[in-house]
Parts: C-alpha cells; sequence; structure tokens
C-alpha cells in the first residue's frame, strides 16, 4: 500500500530505523565505527533525497536499499586500504565441517526438525537466536553471507567485491549456512523453539 | 551421494541452478535421509529469516 509521509513524519521515520540499519551494517562490516560511519551517511543521504521518496516501498526497505550501496561504497574504499577483503583468501579450511561427518560422510550429529517458526513470540525468539549466531561467525564468512542472504547480492556481484573465486564463495557461504543451522539446533531448539 | 555431499549440494542450490543429474542425486538421497530433509528445510528457513531480518512484513 502506498503511504505518503509530510517531510516531519518521515525525517522522523528515517530516524527511527537508525538502530536496525546499525545492526545489519554491523554484522556485514564487522566494524562498529565504520558501520556507524556508513549508516550516517545512509541517513543523511536518505534525508537528502526524502523530496523523491515517493512511499512505494516502506521507509525500511527503502532505506536498506540505500544502506546496501553505502556498504558496497565502504567495501569498495576499503578494498584499497591494507586491510582488505581480499584477505577472505586465508579463509579456506574446512575443519570445521570435517567435525560434523563421519568418514563416512554421514551426519554426527543430526539437523532437527524445525517447525515453521511462524508469527508473534516464536519468531522473534528464532530472530534473536539467528541474529547473536551470525555475531558468531568468522569475520569472512559473515562478510559474505550478509552480502548474498541480506543485502541479495547475486554470487558473481559477490566474489567481484570479495576478490575470490566461485568456489571460495561457495566454500564460505556454505559453512557460514552450516555453522548458522548448528547454531541454531543447539541454541534456538535448546529454548524449546522447535520440536526434537 | 552421502550426507556431507547431500549438504554441500544444498547450500549451492540456494546459489546457482544445479543440473538435472544434481537435483536427481539429492531427491534420492533425500527420499531416504529425514536428517537430510531437515537440513534443506533448515537452510530455506533461514533465506527467509535473513530475507525478513533487512525487510519485515
Amino acid at each position: 500500500m502506498e503511504v505518503r509521509l509530510d517531510p516531519n513524519e518521515l525525517r522522523t521515520e528515517i530516524a527511527r530505523h537508525r538502530g536496525d540499519l546499525l545492526r545489519i551494517a554491523s554484522l556485514q562490516l564487522r566494524d562498529r565505527h565504520l558501520a556507524e560511519d556508513v549508516v550516517q551517511e545512509t541517513l543523511l543521504a536518505a534525508l537528502a533525497s526524502a523530496d523523491s521518496y515517493e512511499g512505494r516501498a516502506q521507509v525500511r526497505t527503502w532505506l536498506v536499499g540505500i544502506l546496501k550501496f553505502k556498504v558496497i561504497d565502504a567495501l569498495r574504499s576499503r578494498s584499497r586500504a591494507p586491510k582488505t577483503l581480499t584477505d577472505l583468501g586465508a579463509e579456506v579450511t574446512t575443519d570445521d565441517i570435517d567435525a560434523l561427518f563421519d568418514e563416512a560422510g554421514a551426519w554426527r550429529a543430526k539437523p532437527r526438525d524445525w517447525e515453521d517458526p511462524g508469527l508473534g513470540v516464536r519468531q522473534r525468539d528464532f530472530d534473536r537466536v539467528l541474529e547473536a549466531c551470525l555475531k558468531g561467525l568468522p569475520d569472512r564468512s559473515a562478510q559474505v553471507f550478509v552480502l548474498r542472504e541480506i543485502f541479495e547480492l547475486e554470487a558473481e556481484e559477490v566474489c567481484r567485491l570479495a576478490a575470490i573465486t566461485r568456489n571460495h564463495l561457495n566454500v564460505l557461504l556454505y559453512r557460514a549456512r552450516m555453522s548458522l543451522r548448528g547454531c541454531l539446533d543447539v541454541n534456538w531448539v535448546a529454548e524449546g523453539g522447535a520440536a526434537s | 551421494m552421502n550426507c556431507r555431499q547431500t549438504s554441500q549440494l544444498l547450500s549451492e542450490a540456494l546459489d546457482r541452478a544445479l543440473t538435472h543429474e544434481e537435483q536427481d542425486e539429492i531427491e534420492r538421497h533425500l527420499a531416504i535421509c529425514p536428517p537430510c530433509a531437515n537440513c534443506r528445510k533448515q537452510f530455506q528457513e533461514l533465506r527467509r529469516a535473513l530475507r525478513r531480518f533487512a525487510y519485515p512484513g
């Protein structure tokens, strides 16, 4: 539904989402100060273009769209600095995955049957545990995982930004997904969120 | 195909179109392996939850 906001309402609405934008930026950039800078740039860009906001998308959706490009700009800028996303090349071992399977490639701890988290309290529980699990991912896996799954960049675009091969990206995304599902199996199920 | 190989392909299926052969291999394995079927549902739920994270409602 298209909702028109007057300029003051829109400014208030933009400011209201600052905390959520900071959480998302921090998950990707893994650097609180840089995330704050990027969110500040996002909010300023949104305020500067508030007149062009036509209400076709939710304010949060519009802001996340701006944030995505600000994060990409930050990554490109940082890739020219000594500590770069190309450092991703170091994270290629699969010891963590090896530990999940026996010699025949069968699960050591079988994935649980999650019920649909659904709506309301249980979904909030799921999302809260998921966010905690995301913070526990290795930095490099988390960086490419957020680009792919939260900002919804195509895999090829993530490879270009991270300066990694497609095979390497597959490994990083796989280990991130395996880590998150295992983390939720232990922590969310343990809280009674899913059936055994 | 074992569980490890299946879980790898289940992850890749979220990022690229699998070949018909890969898809057949997965389906054969999932038909006899409830834990891997759970793994697929978990990967799908993770994707839904993460999209919700940025774009709720």
